[in-house]
């Protein structure tokens, strides 16, 4: 191009090179499904779209663009600075895209208040969730368990109606196992708002043994008659439910491990 | 993986855990940082200097109120806005008008403030949502007034003021390369777009190490037995904000949900959060000086603790 040796100026290649770095991490993310562990489903097109246009960019900045005749001026510091800056750019995001686990620890889960009584608000859904709840209820069989999610369960601790209708009735649950004591364990599953990493426990306490040797964050489905009752020790009015096992099974982890 | 599993760090943080939530803040906040340098580019070569002067209001101060405005009709997260904002300064656009925009999208913008009131729905979602606009406002209007009274050349990093792009991957591009393409315009938007992006890019990824670290390591039942405190109460929220580091639309959910922090602690972590958060004293950094970034954080805490305590003994 224009007669200019690319070699001279090295770091002409840099940001094409941080460019295309991202927008093939973005776009793997996005081809292996592993987005869907990372991100709200509603900003995952966003990914896509912008893992396309960095590469878009990646090109127009080799294709637009020709190195600078222009001699360097302070001799190994001009092309050292920017090496060290694209590495910087890159380096972490790839070693976090090759590194970085499906799910929390325990430890960390525990920093986010599974091991607390009161659960996330997810009151958008609110009116929806109760309404889909109060027709499932009088569409139910004598003796069925109605299977029910994480967010509908704590939807209904809050509305006194569900929570009337639900008492005593057998409920089944499905999350990841979390052990309180020898005769009571938690089932929660992760509520995403934005990304992985404002995800917050969202749990139901079942009380009784799980009957089975399972470890901490291992898949379960749970069946029983569900309880709505107050938190003495916090001294508040909320209503938690609590469901007493009658059927614990492992099963498979889902495809899509959080709630929103 | 199993043995990055075992890597246990420093302080209780565990890697695999920082590594999956730094990697879920970057593609979050990517696109963003890269929708914003796109508007940048489109604002450089189709907003034309003298249309923006002759539009805004001549005084220092009356140009604030059309700052906060602006972060409720052209709503903006912190990521996207960064590269705007910086291209407003540069078309001759008030300083203290650009960064009261800054200040006031995320905080004003409607998805916050319908995020808010679907978050509080059963408690009191009209006081919250008002609460948190209401002081929202007097801190953005004041710290609006106070940056009007700067100097620019105190506030903004010198890359900022002549446009030159800072040294890095993004600097390298201006430096090494020369436009080569028979469309002048489309070139430009092109070397535009790569340079804001390279250019805040390094701070944001600063920025989502420590959010990474921060939210992964620190339990948030520590803060319980001083939640309901008075004075400790604001603390307590005004300190997780800084800490969690969560997008302005999200946070409520995540905090109303909060039993153990009173109305004003949550009030403190609505207002503080989306004004700054270690995140954004990072990305602050692409734009504004280090010392001013201080000095715009400690403004910001104090002035929410004021109001919160105040609230509260009320």
């Amino acid at each position: 191009m224009a007669g200019t040796d690319r070699s001279t100026r090295a770091d002409f290649y840099l940001p094409a090179f941080v460019l295309s770095a991202w927008g093939v991490t973005l776009l793997h993310t996005v081809v292996s499904g592993r987005l869907v562990t990372l991100i709200h489903p509603l900003f995952r097109p966003l990914v896509l779209v912008a893992g396309v246009l960095l590469l878009i960019l990646s090109a127009a900045h080799l294709c637009f663009f020709r190195p600078s005749g222009a001699p360097l001026k302070n001799g190994w510091r001009s092309w050292a600075m920017p090496l060290l800056v694209s590495l910087f750019l890159t380096a972490p995001l790839l070693a976090a895209a090759t590194y970085a686990p499906i799910g929390f620890s325990e430890n960390a889960l525990e920093a986010r208040g599974l091991d607390s009584s009161s659960n996330p608000s997810d009151s958008a859904e609110n009116d929806d969730d109760a309404k889909r709840l109060m027709h499932a209820l009088e569409k139910l069989k004598p003796g069925e368990a109605i299977p029910i999610d994480l967010p509908d369960l704590a939807t209904a601790a809050t509305v006194p109606k569900l929570v009337q209708g639900l008492e005593g009735k057998n409920v089944r649950v499905s999350g990841q196992f979390h052990p309180i004591d020898a005769s009571s364990f938690k089932v929660f599953r992760l509520l995403m708002f934005c990304c992985a990493a404002d995800a917050v426990p969202l749990s139901v306490t079942i009380e009784g043994a799980p009957g089975q040797e399972l470890k901490g964050t291992d898949w379960v489905e749970v069946e029983g008659p569900v309880h709505f009752v107050k938190d003495e020790s916090k001294g508040e009015d909320a209503l938690f439910p609590r469901i007493e096992p009658k059927m614990v099974k492992r099963i498979e982890t889902p495809a899509d491990p959080y709630v929103y | 993986m199993t043995g990055v599993d075992q890597w246990v760090g420093v302080l209780g943080l565990r890697i695999p855990d920082l590594l999956l939530s730094f990697l879920a803040i970057l593609l979050e906040g990517s696109p963003f940082l890269l929708l914003g340098s796109v508007f940048s580019g489109l604002v450089d070569l189709w907003l034309p200097s003298g249309l923006v002067q002759r539009w805004l209001p001549r005084s220092k101060w009356g140009g604030i109120p059309v700052g906060m405005a602006a972060g409720f009709m052209l709503p903006l997260c912190e990521c996207s806005a960064m590269p705007i904002v910086g291209r407003l300064i540069r078309k001759g656009v008030p300083l203290s008008v650009a960064l009261t925009y800054l200040l006031a999208s995320p905080l004003f913008n409607p998805l916050t403030l319908l995020s808010t009131y679907l978050a509080f729905r059963s408690q009191s979602p009209w006081q919250m949502v008002g609460l948190r606009v209401g002081f929202g406002a007097v801190i953005v209007a004041g710290l609006g007034w106070w940056i009007s009274r700067q100097s620019p050349e105190s506030i903004l990093r010198p890359e900022a003021l002549t446009g030159t792009p800072i040294a890095g991957a993004g600097g390298s591009d201006a430096a090494a390369a020369e436009p080569d393409f028979p469309y002048p315009s489309l070139s430009r938007f092109f070397g535009l777009v790569i340079r804001d992006f390279l250019s805040v890019l390094p701070f944001l990824v600063f920025g989502a190490a420590f959010a990474a670290a921060f939210s992964t390591s620190f339990h948030r039942s520590a803060i319980e037995p001083w939640g309901h405190s008075v004075f400790w109460g604001p603390v307590m929220g005004t300190g997780l904000s800084q800490l969690l580091c969560l997008c302005s639309t999200t946070d409520s959910f995540v905090i109303a949900a909060f039993g153990s922090l009173s109305v004003p602690a949550k009030l403190a972590f609505l207002v503080a959060g989306p004004l700054f958060d270690f995140k954004l004293f990072w990305l602050y950094q692409s734009l504004l000086q280090r010392k001013f970034v201080w000095a715009l954080w400690w403004r910001i805490l104090l002035a929410t603790l004021v109001l919160t305590w105040f609230y509260g003994w009320h």
